[in-house]
């Protein structure tokens, strides 16, 4: 029985929402995921039932799906962590020496410590958002849902956050503030 | 794969033995009434005793015998919703739940058995 004091489609979407990341959290495969979310999905519309009633409480049913990863998938995975050291490492540093010449009001290889700390961080912020992520595929439609983005923006913002941690650290925040 | 927690195998039996025979009947209901949808098995299973099975436990079930290649399934288009997942057995699946219910048989035969003699050593 539906419950009418909550808005089914939104306590649905909160619920796929929590799924999708506690299964991306698992190693469940891009593949798998999304046919669990459009059986979620179908069972709810067709029997009237919470989400939550239905499959308990997403942490859970997520626990449900994982599964020892293959060796393949398992290279698979370090070739991309360290494909991404490889390129965000350098990029750091470039940052972090950025963040050292602006508040020292220096250079590095003759170029202002603002600009370098300006474009490594976009670049930084770049590599980031465009982690390869598993592809979410809704069987229903055959089309890419949309959840993939959101791990990668989180961690484009905590770039960010860094990014004004080190300015603050090395007083270019001081020296830049009006 | 892992098992669905206990708050998805609700009734008067014991999620163990809920557990332990959901597997061969699902496949059994499946290939029963299939082509069918998760939510119908479900329903049968309750209509038959079997205690509430929530799409929690049902839906990993039907996973683990589709990996198996005992059910295929397919996605059907929705009427002004979301689509509805179609399972059906195939011959291997119709095949297994042959020999599984042989199977099956038997051991709730043995166990009947030692419980027998315990009653009767307990009479005794």
């Amino acid at each position: 029985m539906t419950d009418r004091h909550i808005d089914p489609d939104r306590e649905t979407t909160e619920y796929v929402t929590a799924l999708t990341a506690h299964l991306f959290h698992h190693r469940v495969p891009g593949s798998r995921i999304g046919e669990v979310l459009a059986e979620v999905e179908a069972h709810v519309a067709a029997t009237g039932e919470s989400a939550r009633a239905s499959f308990g409480p997403p942490e859970d049913y997520a626990r449900a799906w994982s599964e020892p990863l293959t060796a393949r998938e398992r290279w698979r995975r370090r070739g991309v962590v360290a494909a991404v050291v490889c390129v965000a490492g350098p990029i750091g540093a470039v940052l972090a020496a950025g963040a050292l010449a602006a508040g020292r009001g220096t250079t590095v290889f003759g170029v202002n410590g603002w600009w370098v700390l300006g474009v490594a961080a976009a670049a930084l912020v770049a590599v980031i958002a465009l982690l390869p992520m598993e592809r979410v595929i809704d069987p229903r439609t055959s089309r890419p849902r949309s959840v993939g983005r959101v791990p990668q923006l989180a961690g484009a913002a905590v770039v960010l956050l860094a990014v004004v941690a080190l300015l603050v650290a090395t007083g270019a925040w001081n020296s830049a503030s009006p | 794969m892992a098992n669905a927690s206990d708050t998805t195998l609700t009734g008067q039996w014991p999620p163990t033995w809920t557990r332990a025979s959901l597997e061969l009947t699902v496949l059994a209901l499946v290939c029963r009434y299939g082509p069918t949808h998760g939510y119908d098995v479900a329903r049968r299973l309750q209509v038959a005793g079997l205690g509430e099975i929530k799409g929690g436990s049902l839906y990993p079930v039907l996973s683990r015998l589709e990996d198996q290649r005992l059910v295929t399934s397919h996605w059907t288009p929705g009427t002004g919703g979301p689509g509805r997942k179609v399972v059906v057995a195939t011959d291997s699946g119709h095949d297994a739940l042959a020999t599984r219910s042989d199977e099956w048989r038997e051991w709730t035969d043995r166990v009947a058995a030692v419980l027998s003699d315990r009653d009767e050593e307990g009479t005794t």
